[in-house]
């Protein structure tokens, strides 16, 4: 049996092993060893088996432990693939059944979502009805029998008291109604938790007036704080409005103030 | 992006297949309509079976959903990469249905032809990776080549291949070696 020739690349210890099976012996082809001897030449010849799907099994391990830790062997896998995979460019492109995306749709991604507004719509109907039940409660007064709710009026700059507020600390909901018919214009609800800071946006203010759960963080300011009513911002409006309103937040004319105690 | 701004077809699948890594559906179905007739294609044609078809597609794109993200790390061109996963689901089922004794009978004349190697008008619209490959193997004895190609698209072991040439299975792998390790030289000239 002749010595392995160890290739100059490679350390004696990642030198492939000639499988037992595998005594090259009554070779029909002139160019392979007859005599058992080694396999031609090591891990590059491995790289290229291995693409193709023919390196043996009981190889299998030891060589992808060599890959994993050897980056020229891992370029060779890569361009081998390249190249190989390139066999099936002649093979002419057919256009699958029609359904064959529904059953991948279903094994790979489960049912398709429902749309938007039926995934938020259980919690629509939650805050809603949240909110309905509050106010019930809160009108009842059942919640608070020692009057611990807090109200007020939010009056204009003539004086009249054009809405009236109240707050539940218990619920957080806050009320504003207005004591009569305000006119055609767009109006938003302000809260400045506390004197001197920045106001923010409950939303619009219908002429039905709103209803509204407050996060905590508004809700435990409620007492100190101040509600104010504006013009709507109109899109492209100036940043300060008319009367005296002013703020990053406030866009349009007050038309109310007042405080919930 | 091409001379124009526009995404190259290569970006375009590299895009897809970020999305879908992300977990976004319309890119895995849009990435589908890009790419399903070619994997579609692959199977078919090699499978000869539309049902076997058919699952093996579909098992190829449920790994692209949950695989995606392996994807960047195997340094693959996107095609390279879906083409390598729609082999191995194809190797997978031509081996069992050799091994079953359940596979589609003797080759027909017209893949024979092919296997000797594409036509003029198939190399007219190959890659350059294919015209080079095709080039290098075209040095080697026309059989080893052919071993190459059933290899890689059927699934043929060294047993299998050894029986078919006539020889021991390690007479024959001796002789493959050395012509991969020639087409190697030639492909890195």
């Amino acid at each position: 049996m002749s010595e392995p020739v160890t290739p100059p690349e490679y350390p004696p210890e990642y030198r492939p092993e000639t499988l037992p099976d595998e005594g090259l012996q009554g070779a029909h082809d002139a160019s392979a060893p007859a005599d058992g001897g080694p396999l031609p030449d090591g891990w590059e010849a491995e790289a290229a088996e291995y693409v193709l799907g023919v390196l043996p099994e009981a190889q299998l391990d030891r060589f992808e432990a060599r890959l994993a830790r050897d980056p020229d062997l891992q370029q060779d896998v890569l361009a081998w693939t390249e190249y190989f995979s390139t066999f099936t460019d002649t093979l002419p492109e057919i256009e699958p059944p029609a359904g064959l995306w529904r059953q991948i749709e279903a094994e790979a991604l489960g049912p398709p979502p429902p749309p938007i507004w039926r995934q938020v719509l259980p919690y629509l109907v939650g805050a809603v009805v949240g909110v309905t039940l509050s106010w019930a409660v809160f009108l009842s007064g059942v919640l608070a029998p020692g009057g611990a709710e807090l109200s007020g009026a939010l009056v204009s700059g003539n004086g009249a008291e054009v809405f009236s507020a109240r707050f539940d600390p218990v619920t957080r909901v806050l009320a504003v109604t207005p004591n009569g018919p305000f006119g055609a214009e767009a109006l938003e609800l302000w809260m400045r938790p506390a004197a001197g800071a920045e106001p923010v946006s409950l939303g619009p203010l219908g002429p039905d007036g709103v209803m509204l759960g407050l996060p905590p963080f508004l809700a435990e300011r409620m007492g100190e704080a101040v509600l104010d009513v504006s013009l709507a911002p109109q899109p492209g409006a100036a940043a300060t409005g008319e009367g005296g309103f002013s703020g990053a937040n406030a866009q349009g004319a007050l038309r109310a103030s007042g405080g919930l105690r | 992006m091409d001379a124009t701004g526009a995404m190259t077809p290569q970006q375009d699948l590299d895009a897809l297949l970020a999305g879908v890594a992300m977990g976004d559906r319309k890119a895995l179905r849009n990435l589908y309509a890009r790419v399903s007739p070619k994997i579609y294609g692959i199977a078919d044609r090699l499978l000869r079976d539309d049902a076997q078809t058919e699952e093996a597609v579909r098992d190829v794109f449920v790994q692209v959903w949950s695989q995606a993200e392996s994807f960047r790390a195997s340094g693959l061109a996107p095609m390279t990469w879906l083409v390598t996963l729609t082999r191995e689901a194809v190797v997978v089922r031509l081996r069992a249905s050799r091994h079953n004794g359940t596979a589609v009978g003797r080759l027909e004349i017209a893949e024979r032809l092919y296997e000797a190697g594409p036509s003029q008008a198939d190399q007219a619209q190959m890659r350059l990776e294919a015209r080079t490959l095709f080039g290098c193997l075209e040095q080697l004895p026309p059989e080893r080549a052919d071993m190459m190609r059933k290899a890689y698209l059927k699934g043929y072991t060294y047993p299998e291949l050894a029986e078919e040439a006539g020889l021991k299975p390690p007479v024959l792998r001796a002789a493959l070696r050395r012509s991969l390790l020639e087409l190697r030289m030639c492909l890195s000239q």
